[in-house]
């Protein structure tokens, strides 16, 4: 339909958490931004704090993630002290840290990459940097970051970029999907901005941020549902077209 | 019929069908007001002036109430109380005639003194109004206006340098029939509308816009004099200095201060040497932008400036309920009454009382009282709108019957009205009445008269769409496999031969008047036979059709979705004012997006796609660059230089003047005025030298890589020397024009600086002229020995072995005139592998510095960047093109993202090269460059020039279309690893070679790309003339879907025969490689296909 996830029950377990649990918090988000004056907001600096908690949001999921669903041949061939004495271990281990400076070089680069894309694509040059800077760092959040979680820093840009997954994690078609329905939010935001009704959510970057937000919640519904309403739908009516 | 031919007379057949299409719906859509031939007329001695017979003085004097009587005559005809000076100010605007308090007065401010005097010190002798114009504001259209009090309609304004006669009813012919006399000076656009009808006339010519002063001397040399003569009733001066400043440099422009003051001095001469029984007539055409410019209907362009002054003395103007905004052709009334001629029998405007002079005590002997004057005058100008109307009516039903009686009603209780009027209040309450009356015919009028032709522009969207609909069925067909489609030679003779029969049977049937509309009748036969033979074409090739819609396999991918998405938007755009309005960011937009899911969807083949992933690297560099496979790099690289391109040129955008804050800019106004003797350059003039310079050098180094610079055939020669003397030219010419007047008056004679010009268009049309009779850019090397041995691996002492190799060449050639010499070696054709490309790179090479030269310095760098992006674009499409082709074959088919992309392009460029979809952002200077002094002759040349740099884009983007077919194999030849995919074809080593090779195919393929980019073209003409349609009562229908949809159909006019052009370059070219080929092989020799890429 959307994408194609792998067929293993670990697979779409994590894939139903990780997509179902978006889905709880993130339309919330999306509704409080939407009814109260945070909406005219998103274009400037003071709106950070709530991309603070999209931060945070996307941390703990990771965090739930990593350490409760776990692959069940992992589950059954480990004990329990050497797991926690690597895991400390790796906590500082040299190669964490790298990886973490890899993520943060990625992440600005990825961020200037929007600012440079959105200008190209017509935004002002020469004025508006900081609505601009806050639609790329919006964007390098929703789009950007969970990758670089999940994926690790060297497949992330993989992941972008929709080259072939070369990642074996279960998520990384949930990510390709989420960065293209995504930022086709962004792009159909952008079509009320040079309308003449002289609304204050015309202003940019507002239509854009809030294309981006609704992308991305229609992006994780719609795994959800492809992953989560069972096969029999799509397999029944795969069956009887191939009758 | 070759294939060839035969795709050509298809492709032909579909445009012409399209024009045929468009034209029909613009004659509906376009609107026309019918001219009515009478002529009013009055007999001269109705009331009781000092010329009267005696009989009527004697009524006059003993009957008690003169004014019933005469208010029942039939034919009144006012009395003439004196002459009239009327002084025409080209685009005086009310702000320039009124005075401002202010400390800091703008350069167009206050400057007309000797107005803002008269009004204070005799305000019973002066009178200044706004004198609002009707669009369109173009001068010739207002003079119509002004002399004959009618409303313009849209097609006026096309042929505004082409004026032609007026024939309607008019001042100037009823002076004559009068026996009185005008005399003219100024504009030669008067003696365009009215030849041979002045006493006394001297023209001056108004098309150089850039001289400032010639017309204004010119009439203030003959001005004096003739005022003094005193022979005349009616003198014309019209000064066309303010206009001309207006456009060459702006309302803010210390120049416009000096021409002010010229006219403030003019002005208080005539006002000084006038006698006691003249009028002054002071007025503006239309008004300016900020801009300078005029043709549209903002507020700024149609507020003119109106000033009457007489020493008579003026009526007292509360009795005009007009307050001081008048209408432009309420001036018509007020000056026939004022000279005692007839009102123009299709006036609409009604008097002006409050400056009608008052009693002329010298001229009548038992003068009317004033107000029973300025009755009279009213309710002759009543009877004459209410007779015209009536005239009109009856020949047309464009009137509904309704308003018709309700106006005729209100006609008869003024008729009640006016006869029991006795003193002079009820006389003003009457004439509050009466200009109601007559404003509300006129806007019942202005309403009729926005009056579309339905059935035209139904029949015109139809048409086109059937049109599009055969040519997208039929393309698409051909598109699959099937070699031999689209119609036989004999269907494609039988249609052309219906054409011409129904142009000459229409054309003889009109003759013989047994029709009566030639137009409709050749429209109708035309469409008729076309549409037979295509559907009989359809019908014969049904089945091929539906295979192919049931057959394809469709591509499910999203991604592959999203074209069709932005062809639909773009064309969804044409119904939204403020669509149309951004139109240029839209369409960049739309461009920007196509390339980044083009280049986002492509897929890296597996097999080259093998990245040392796992490989850890040691710099963050390197970690980064492992991120992102080269290829992909590269597109993502092109991409983003792509789009740079396109929004560097941004800044060469103009603002619409419906837009808040356009400031804007005239293409030739320079931003500050430049002192005098202030000779530094002017930073565009810097960034164009640059601009032009490297596109030449670019292009050049493309050219000699290719090889396609060698030799010494005439193209060569001319590719090689002829776009430098160009681009110098041109640029010389331009700074030379950012020289102040006065310095570059002194240091070059007008003709001297006109050289530049015509060197370019010489030696560019000459360039063009040797292409298209040899368009190979070719070498031909028959003799050559050691050229093989060179290898580039014996790097340490290449050079001794290149000057060997020198001298090989060169001794070659000496020996070239007897090839038998040396039997058996193969000849070495530099630039063969590149030929096609080559063709149409010296073609791009040449054109876009002459369009530079018309965009002028501050737009010419535009067209340069446009030129790079599109140049860019190739590229990038040349390497996707790669990404699905399995079999070279398929190289050579275009997909549709690819011409969407192009047809994208062009349509933005229009936008990026300084031009708006509006009337007054036509860069008219254009027609200027290397025409001034001269144009009098012929106006082809100047409005070639002007279409030139109007559609510079079209023009270069439909010529160059055929390298999107062509531009892989040159990649493939000349960059070999960027392409460097799994079609390791022998076949495409040759390059372009294979072309012609595959002469079937490429025609097929050519066929496709320009029927597609047809098509698109077509589809945007139709999206506009829909919104059109659906907008016809939208409030903006004029100043926004009216010009989008005739520049839009120009474009499309533009665009068809630079595509069909192409197309014949393409075989031009096919058919002198196949003559080389052939002599070559006739020389005994086997070309050797290796080595035909050496540099």
């Amino acid at each position: 339909m959307f994408f194609s996830p792998q067929e293993d029950p670990h697979s779409i377990q994590v894939i139903k958490f990780y997509c179902g649990s978006t889905c709880l918090y993130f339309p919330l988000l999306t509704i409080l931004i939407l009814c109260t004056d945070l909406m005219y907001k998103t274009g400037r600096f003071s709106f950070l704090p709530y991309l603070g908690l999209i931060v945070l949001a996307e941390f703990m999921k990771s965090i739930f993630i990593n350490n409760y669903i776990k692959e069940p041949e992992k589950l059954a061939g480990r004990n329990a002290p050497k797991l926690g004495g690597t895991g400390v271990r790796k906590w500082f281990s040299e190669k964490r840290l790298k990886d973490f400076s890899k993520i943060l070089v990625l992440l600005g680069l990825v961020t200037i990459g929007y600012f440079i894309i959105a200008i190209l694509f017509g935004a002002e040059l020469f004025s508006k940097y900081e609505e601009t800077f806050m639609l790329s760092s919006l964007l390098m959040l929703l789009t950007a970051l969970p990758p670089c979680l999940y994926l690790g820093p060297n497949y992330a840009l993989g992941a972008i970029l929709g080259d072939e997954p070369s990642s074996l994690n279960p998520l990384s078609p949930i990510f390709q999907h989420v960065v293209r329905i995504t930022l086709l939010g962004v792009w159909l935001g952008a079509f009320v901005i040079p309308l003449d009704w002289d609304r204050p959510w015309q202003e940019w970057p507002v239509p854009c941020c809030v294309g981006a937000l609704m992308g991305y919640v229609a992006a994780h519904a719609s795994a959800l549902i492809q992953v989560a309403i069972p096969r029999c739908l799509t397999h029944g009516i795969a069956s009887k077209l191939k009758i | 019929m070759s294939k060839f031919w035969k795709y050509f007379l298809f492709l032909s057949w579909m445009s012409y069908l399209l024009v045929c299409g468009v034209l029909v719906f613009s004659r509906g859509f376009l609107l026309r007001r019918q001219v009515q031939p009478e002529k009013s007329f009055c007999s001269d001695n109705v009331y009781c002036s000092g010329s009267a017979d005696p009989g009527i003085e004697s009524e006059c004097s003993s009957s008690s109430s003169p004014l019933q009587h005469l208010l029942k005559e039939e034919d009144l005809c006012s009395q003439g109380r004196a002459k009239v000076i009327l002084i025409v100010i080209d685009a005086l605007k009310h702000e320039f005639a009124s005075f401002l308090d202010t400390q800091e007065p703008k350069p167009f401010q206050n400057r007309l003194t000797v107005i803002t005097d008269a009004l204070s010190q005799e305000p019973d002798n002066a009178r200044l109004y706004k004198f609002i114009a009707d669009p369109p504001t173009t001068t010739m259209q207002r003079l119509k206006g002004l002399t004959t009090g009618s409303l313009p309609t849209f097609i006026d304004m096309g042929s505004n340098f082409a004026s032609t006669e007026i024939n309607e009813d008019n001042l100037i012919d009823q002076l004559r029939g009068k026996g009185k006399k005008a005399v003219f000076m100024g504009d030669d656009t008067w003696t365009g509308l009215y030849p041979r009808r002045f006493e006394r006339e001297f023209p001056f010519p108004s098309f150089n816009v850039w001289d400032l002063d010639t017309v204004d001397e010119g009439i203030k040399l003959h001005l004096q004099p003739e005022i003094e003569k005193n022979d005349w009733d009616l003198l014309i001066a019209h000064f066309l200095g303010v206009d001309h400043c207006g456009h060459r440099h702006g309302p803010f422009h210390s120049e416009m201060t000096r021409k002010l003051d010229e006219m403030n001095t003019v002005l208080s001469n005539v006002m000084n040497t006038m006698d006691n029984e003249t009028v002054l007539v002071v007025l503006g055409d239309h008004g300016m932008t900020k801009t300078g410019d005029h043709g549209g209907e903002s507020e700024d362009e149609v507020t003119a400036a109106l000033f009457v002054y007489s020493r008579l003395g003026l009526l007292p103007s509360n009795w005009s309920p007009k307050g001081t905004t008048v209408r432009q052709v309420d001036l018509v009334p007020t000056l026939a009454t004022t000279l005692g001629i007839p009102i123009p029998f299709s006036n609409l405007g009604s008097v002006i009382i409050d400056s009608l002079p008052k009693t002329n005590l010298r001229r009548a002997v038992h003068p009317l009282p004033d107000w029973k004057y300025a009755l009279l005058s009213l309710w002759s100008n009543i009877r004459q709108v209410v007779n015209y109307i009536e005239t009109y009516s009856t020949r047309n039903n464009e009137f509904t019957s309704d308003k018709l009686q309700t106006s005729l009603k209100m006609y008869s209780s003024i008729n009640d009205l006016v006869k029991n009027v006795l003193t002079e209040e009820e006389f003003v309450v009457m004439t509050k009445q009466g200009f109601d009356f007559l404003s509300g015919l006129r806007i019942m009028c202005e309403k009729v008269w926005v009056q579309f032709d339905t059935f035209s522009m139904t029949w015109g969207l139809i048409f086109t769409f059937v049109v599009l609909f055969c040519l997208f069925l039929l393309i698409e067909a051909m598109h699959g496999d099937k070699l031999n489609f689209v119609a036989s030679g004999v269907q494609l003779t039988v249609v052309y031969i219906g054409l011409v029969l129904s142009a000459v049977v229409s054309y003889i049937l009109s003759l013989f008047r047994i029709i009566s509309n030639f137009e409709k009748a050749y429209f109708i036969s035309t469409f008729g036979t076309s549409f037979l033979v295509l559907a009989l074409i359809l019908a014969q090739n049904s089945n091929t059709i539906l295979d192919k819609w049931t057959d394809t396999p469709r591509s499910r991918s999203y991604l592959g979705m999203i074209w069709r998405i932005v062809c639909l938007f773009s064309l969804w755009a044409m119904v939204s004012n403020s669509y149309v309005m951004s139109e240029g960011q839209l369409l960049s937009f739309f461009l920007v997006s196509l390339m980044c899911t083009l280049v986002y969807s492509y897929r890296i083949p597996k097999d080259v796609g093998a990245r040392p992933a796992n490989k850890p690297a040691k710099s963050m560099l390197g970690w980064l660059k492992q991120q992102i496979h080269p290829t992909r790099l590269r597109m993502v690289l092109v991409t983003l230089a792509v789009s740079a391109l396109l929004r560097a040129t941004h800044q060469y955008w103009r603002c619409r003047s419906e837009e808040a804050g356009c400031k804007g800019q005239s293409s030739f106004q320079q931003s500050e005025p430049k002192k005098k003797g202030d000779l530094s350059a002017d930073p565009h003039c810097l960034i164009m030298l640059i601009c032009s310079g490297l596109w030449v050098t670019f292009t050049r180094m493309w050219l000699r890589s290719c090889g396609n610079l060698s030799g010494y055939s005439v193209t060569v020669l001319f590719a090689r020397y002829a776009p430098t003397v160009i681009t110098v030219c041109s640029g010389s010419f331009w700074v030379l024009q950012g020289l102040p007047g006065e310095t570059r008056g002194r240091m070059f004679k007008q003709w001297q600086l006109q050289i530049l010009p015509w060197t370019v268009y010489a030696l560019s049309g000459l360039t063009i002229i040797s292409l298209a009779f040899c368009p190979l850019c070719v070498f031909v090397v028959r003799n050559k020995r050691k050229s093989k041995s060179l290898s580039v691996s014996t790097s340490a002492n290449l050079i001794p072995q290149l000057y060997n190799q020198m001298k090989q060449i060169i001794s070659g050639q000496s020996n070239d005139a007897d090839p038998s010499e040396t039997p058996g070696v193969n000849p070495v054709v530099y630039g063969l592998a590149t030929a096609y490309s080559a063709a149409f790179t010296v073609l791009a090479m040449v054109l876009v510095p002459v369009m530079g030269l018309l965009l002028g310095s501050r737009w010419s760098p535009a067209i340069m960047l446009c030129a790079c992006a599109a140049t860019l674009l190739l590229l990038l499409i040349s390497m996707l093109r790669f990404e699905n082709a399995v079999v070279s074959v398929q190289l050579l088919s275009t997909s549709w993202p690819a011409v969407v992309c192009w047809s994208l392009l062009a349509q933005y460029a229009f936008y990026g090269t300084g031009h708006q979809a509006t009337f007054s952002s036509i860069q008219w200077d254009a027609a200027m460059v290397g025409t001034s002094g001269n144009i009098a002759s012929s106006r082809f040349f100047p409005g070639l020039l002007v279409i030139i740099n109007t559609f510079c884009s079209h023009i270069l983007m439909g010529l160059l279309l055929p390298l999107l077919l062509i531009a892989p194999l040159t990649l493939r030849v000349m960059r070999p690893r960027w392409a460097a995919v799994a079609v390791g074809d022998q076949e495409l080593t040759q390059g372009e070679l294979m072309l012609y090779q595959r002469e079937d195919l490429m025609y097929r393929s050519l066929t496709t790309l320009s029927a597609r980019y047809i098509f698109l073209q077509g589809l945007r003409s139709l999206a506009c003339m829909f919104s059109a349609t659906i907008h016809a009562r939208h409030l903006m229908v004029w100043a926004i879907f009216a010009p989008k949809f005739i520049f839009e159909a120009v474009s499309l006019f533009v665009t068809l025969p630079c595509v069909l052009l192409a197309y014949v370059f393409v075989g031009r070219i096919s058919k002198s490689v196949d003559s080389l080929l052939n002599t070559l092989d006739a020389g005994g020799e086997t070309p050797s296909k290796s080595s035909q890429n050496k540099r």
